[in-house]
């Protein structure tokens, strides 16, 4: 018992770092319908960056840093690469995104090199008495959760949380949403349809930044280190429903858990550790098959 | 706009360019003195098989992307499947080489049937990502089971590999290297290929296949059964992969869990798109671009002051993806016809190719934004003009 | 108020307008009517920048507009409700009047646009281009620190005058848009357009797929902005009797031209807006 407790407490953390990065994908996706490939990369480059800014500078200083760096090559990205391609057909944006992934991956490795590189998770810090974050494990009751894991979590939620409100009841929002649905009619309400678009890359770009610095110090900081991460995202994407941000987080836990669960507890011979992607992958179609726009994604309309 | 097909004395000479430097110059121009221009090594001719097996399974995803218009990112899946049935029967069993591409093809078939099935229920994005599952699952599978698949070690093909048969020695008097026969026997399955796949997209069947992509409804409306084709279309597409597949067995030698990988698919999807969705001579043009232009960087780097450093060679890549997209949205192949079409006004230095990509892209931007809401497999929009080879 | 004059427009190759003028005075109700593919909604279109025109100028309050963006000119005043109403389907009934006053919110200045790209050439555009997307984030944010409340009060004001005309709207206010009855969407569709205050109101087909009850209804409420609030109105339709009834001035629209042009009265009695339109 106590192990599969350890399994879904590391699987949920994973699993955040999941859900986080499809959070990314769904942002995009909601707006353009475009499957950002290159959302893994973007993530892996700023991490980069942060390692970089690392060198000479505090956690906390390069953290807000980081984010704005990633802010601003989210919108650069945006205009300069998908807005000659808007309107195009949905294939072709996902080929430019396609472009993006090995321009990044290759300006990484030219740049950095291909060697993995340590990152740090953020450091402790306390507040009235309890401890947040930094190295070592918290025993509670059941199993014991390393501080970096519980980090993963609260960063999780408060991502969560702070979109919500953002889009829920800020202005801007609001006429994101509204774009997303009907960019139309958005002009029509005086809404700059292109802006909120910068804007959303932007965003998203911000939520995969987290991500990839969330999972650098799990995994090692290497070029190719979002790959899989990425695969698993739009996994998750997917199997909450692409147009849901609240899907994509619980996507992303589902699997996070199945994964480590199906590892440890199949039959080693012709299944366990090796095929745990495999099923993992396997139940996500039978998902879909059963619901194929996703657990929380809208039914899609057929248009005559 | 009328096309303006080129008078019936430059089709044959271009017929004839193409077939000497398909069958002469690409095998043989090895023979040639060192420093001959745009002579071809002897590498050059694998990349020319490599064209041939890649083109082949373009060709059966375009038929089922382009045409058809689901996705699939689980090719390599496909290719896998028939790359490894002739390797094992060749290996273990003894089999000779064309029945196992045949059978390889024909395994492929049936399970992309198989697949085709539970697809139905899944469009766009979803389907991509469901197919892309299967990609990724592939390696891994072939990992595990070592006992039929020779586990990560991977099946050395090479000894099996036929040498030049003795009739070609008899018939045209050479003896052909290993390579030269290997390439001929590529590209002989390539056009075999090829032509079938025009028979089908030109039939009745090819037909259902782009109504059912342009509306389902409506092609329901007509007594299309929707279900049945887009089975079908996956059936196909399946078994373009196995051919292409066992044919990749010959070519490379080798097959191992890890050439095909889920990047392989992602290439394969690349390849269509860029070459031409829903056109046969896209999917030629988008394998050719596709082994060659990586190698550009490396070529370019010889003339001076023009070189990219080497380790940029796949952001050029990259780079070349983002900018066929923005210039030449409807692939090479919508390029290649505009060429045709327009030519001779532009070529006389009213506007170069690019200009007037880049005019008719502006033009077409102008046009009424798309309604809201559109999330299909992208090919609604390309019912315009300049739509190459739905005929 | 409002001055088109000979616009010329085309969706690609196809031109839908061959040089159309018309002219809407402030306070009036103007009707342009038209069969199906008349060039009618294009005419809408072009006006609030949708559309392009390829040439001809249009003129509103006296400047021109033709060569600016739809989010621009929207915020210049006018409100556009479109054909088929383009409701924000899976949002709120509150949330699409939000939406409808978000040009106060967002503050798009057009006046000021519209006075400085003028005979620009292109590299001053690119400048000028630059320097707004530069400081347009920042003033937006200023300008939204400073005069919040007001604009608040503003919104509450407008929202209460659209639940007056519309209650039902305010007994909605949580529904999802796109669960509302037809008439109630367009009602909706108006509400919203009205959220902005603006001074000119196009509307397009607002009898579209409803009941001649409710159309009736609906043109009563039209009629009833244009008196109590002074709003000028320009309304397409299909539907002439009605229209006829509630404007002051009609044209009629033929294939991308004006066939006619008149006082709804005098159009009324025209034997050949009698035969074709009013089916008698």
């Amino acid at each position: 018992m106590e192990e599969f407790w350890q399994q879904v407490v590391t699987g949920i953390a994973t699993g955040s770092v999941y859900g986080l990065l499809a959070l990314a994908i769904v942002l995009i996706y909601r707006s353009t319908s475009v499957l950002n490939f290159a959302q893994g990369e973007m993530a892996m480059l700023t991490t980069f960056v942060a390692w970089s800014i690392l060198q000479w500078g505090e956690y906390w200083v390069m953290f807000p840093l980081v984010l704005v760096i990633a802010a601003g090559m989210g919108a650069f990205i945006e205009r300069v690469i998908i807005r000659p391609v808007e309107g195009a057909p949905v294939l072709n944006i996902i080929i430019v995104t396609l472009g993006m992934f090995a321009i990044l991956n290759n300006v990484a490795t030219w740049r950095w090199g291909g060697i993995p590189k340590g990152f740090p998770a953020p450091p402790e810090i306390e507040v009235t008495g309890i401890r947040f974050m930094g190295e070592g494990a918290l025993d509670i009751g059941p199993t014991v959760v390393s501080y970096h894991d519980l980090t993963i979590l609260v960063f999780a939620v408060a991502i969560m949380v702070a979109l919500y409100v953002f889009f829920q009841y800020t202005p801007l929002g609001l006429a994101m949403r509204a774009t997303a649905q009907n960019p139309v009619a958005s002009r029509l309400m005086g809404i700059r349809v292109g802006r909120m678009l910068t804007v959303g890359w932007a965003l998203s770009a911000t939520v995969g930044a987290v991500a990839g610095l969330l999972i650098a110090p799990l995994i090692l900081l290497q070029p190719p280190m979002m790959m899989g991460v990425l695969l698993f995202a739009f996994a998750a994407a997917v199997l909450g429903g692409l147009d849901s941000p609240v899907g994509a987080v619980v996507g992303g836990l589902i699997i996070g858990v199945s994964e480590n669960l199906v590892g440890t507890y199949t039959p080693k011979e012709w299944l366990g550790p090796d095929m745990k992607l495999t099923v993992t992958l396997l139940i996500i179609v039978v998902v879909l098959l059963i619901r194929p726009t996703g657990i929380f994604g809208r039914r899609a309309m057929r248009r005559v | 706009m009328r096309r303006l097909s080129p008078p019936p004395t430059s089709k044959l000479v271009i017929f004839v360019v193409i077939a000497f430097f398909l069958l002469w110059w690409v095998p043989f121009s090895h023979v040639l003195p060192e420093g001959f221009p745009l002579r071809f090594g002897t590498y050059r001719t694998f990349q020319g098989s490599m064209i041939a097996m890649w083109a082949i399974v373009a060709l059966g995803l375009n038929i089922l992307t382009g045409y058809n218009g689901q996705i699939s990112l689980g090719h390599s899946a496909f290719v896998a499947i028939g790359g490894y049935t002739a390797a094992i029967l060749m290996v273990d069993y003894g089999w000779p080489f064309w029945t196992t591409i045949i059978i390889g093809g024909l395994i492929a078939g049936g399970i992309g049937f198989l697949i085709g099935v539970p697809a139905l229920r899944l469009t766009g994005p979803y389907l991509a990502i469901a197919t892309l599952g299967l990609a990724l699952a592939t390696p891994q599978i072939l990992k595990k089971y070592d006992g039929l698949t020779h586990g990560t070690q991977g099946i050395n093909v090479r000894p099996e590999v036929p040498a030049s048969p003795d009739f070609i020695e008899d018939w045209f008097g050479i003896k052909l290297s290993n390579d030269e026969w290997i390439y001929f026997l590529a590209l002989f399955i390539a056009l075999l290929m090829l032509v079938l796949a025009l028979n089908i997209v030109r039939s009745r069947v090819g037909r259902a296949f782009v109504a059912i992509r342009d509306s389902e409804i409506a092609a329901q409306a007509m007594g299309i059964s929707v279900p049945r084709y887009k089975i079908i279309a996956f059936g196909i597409s399946a078994f373009y992969g196995g051919i292409a597949g066992g044919t990749y067995a010959q070519v490379v030698g080798y097959v191992s869990p890890e050439s095909f990988n889920f990047l392989l698919s992602i290439n394969f999807l690349t390849t269509i798109v860029v070459g031409g969705l829903a056109s046969i001579l896209g999917s030629v043009l988008g394998a050719t671009g596709l082994i060659v232009v990586p190698e550009l960087p490396g070529i370019v780097s010889f003339i001076p002051g023009a070189g990219l450093p080497d380790e940029l060679s796949w952001a050029f890549y990259g780079a070349a993806l983002i900018l066929v997209m923005i210039f030449a949205p409807y692939g090479l192949a919508g390029l290649f016809h505009r060429l045709v079409r327009v030519g001779p006004a532009r070529v006389a230095g009213v506007l170069t190719p690019v200009q007037g990509a880049w005019l008719s892209w502006r033009e077409r931007r102008r046009a009424p934004p798309a309604s809201p809401g559109q999330t299909g497999a992208g090919s609604e929009d390309r019912s315009s003009g300049d739509q190459p080879g739905t005929e | 108020m409002l001055k088109v004059e000979d616009i010329v427009a085309a969706y690609g190759p196809i031109v839908a307008l061959h040089g159309v003028s018309l002219e809407v005075p402030e306070g009036s109700i103007v009707t342009v009517l038209g069969a199906n593919g008349a060039g009618k909604s294009t005419t809408l279109r072009a006006i609030t920048g949708l559309l392009r025109p390829k040439s001809g100028t249009i003129e509103f309050e006296g400047s021109r507009i033709d060569r600016l963006s739809a989010e621009e000119i929207v915020s210049l005043g006018m409100s556009h409700i479109p054909e088929g109403r383009q409701l924000f389907s899976e949002l709120t009934v509150l949330e699409n009047l939000r939406l409808g006053a978000y040009s106060r919110f967002s503050g798009t200045d057009g006046g000021s646009r519209l006075a400085q790209r003028e005979d620009l050439s292109p590299l001053g555009r690119l400048q000028h281009k630059l320097f707004h997307a530069a400081t347009g984030g920042i003033r937006d944010v200023a300008r939204g620190i400073r005069g919040y409340r007001q604009r608040r009060q503003d919104f509450e004001a407008a929202l209460n005058q659209v639940f007056d005309y519309f209650p039902i709207l305010a007994e909605r206010k949580k529904q999802i848009a796109g669960t509302l009855s037809g008439g109630e969407q367009q009602m909706l569709a108006i509400g919203r357009g009205l959220m902005a205050s603006p001074r000119l109101l196009l509307l397009d087909e607002p009898s579209m797929g409803l009941a001649p009850m409710v159309t009736r209804e609906i043109f009563e409420i039209i009629r009833a902005i244009n008196k109590s609030q002074g709003v000028t109105i320009l309304v397409v339709e299909q539907n002439a009797n009605l229209a006829l009834e509630i404007a002051h001035y009609g044209y009629v629209l033929e294939t991308g031209r004006i066939a006619l042009a008149d006082t709804s009265e005098n159009l009324r009695k025209s034997e050949a807006v009698q035969r074709s339109y009013l089916g008698q």
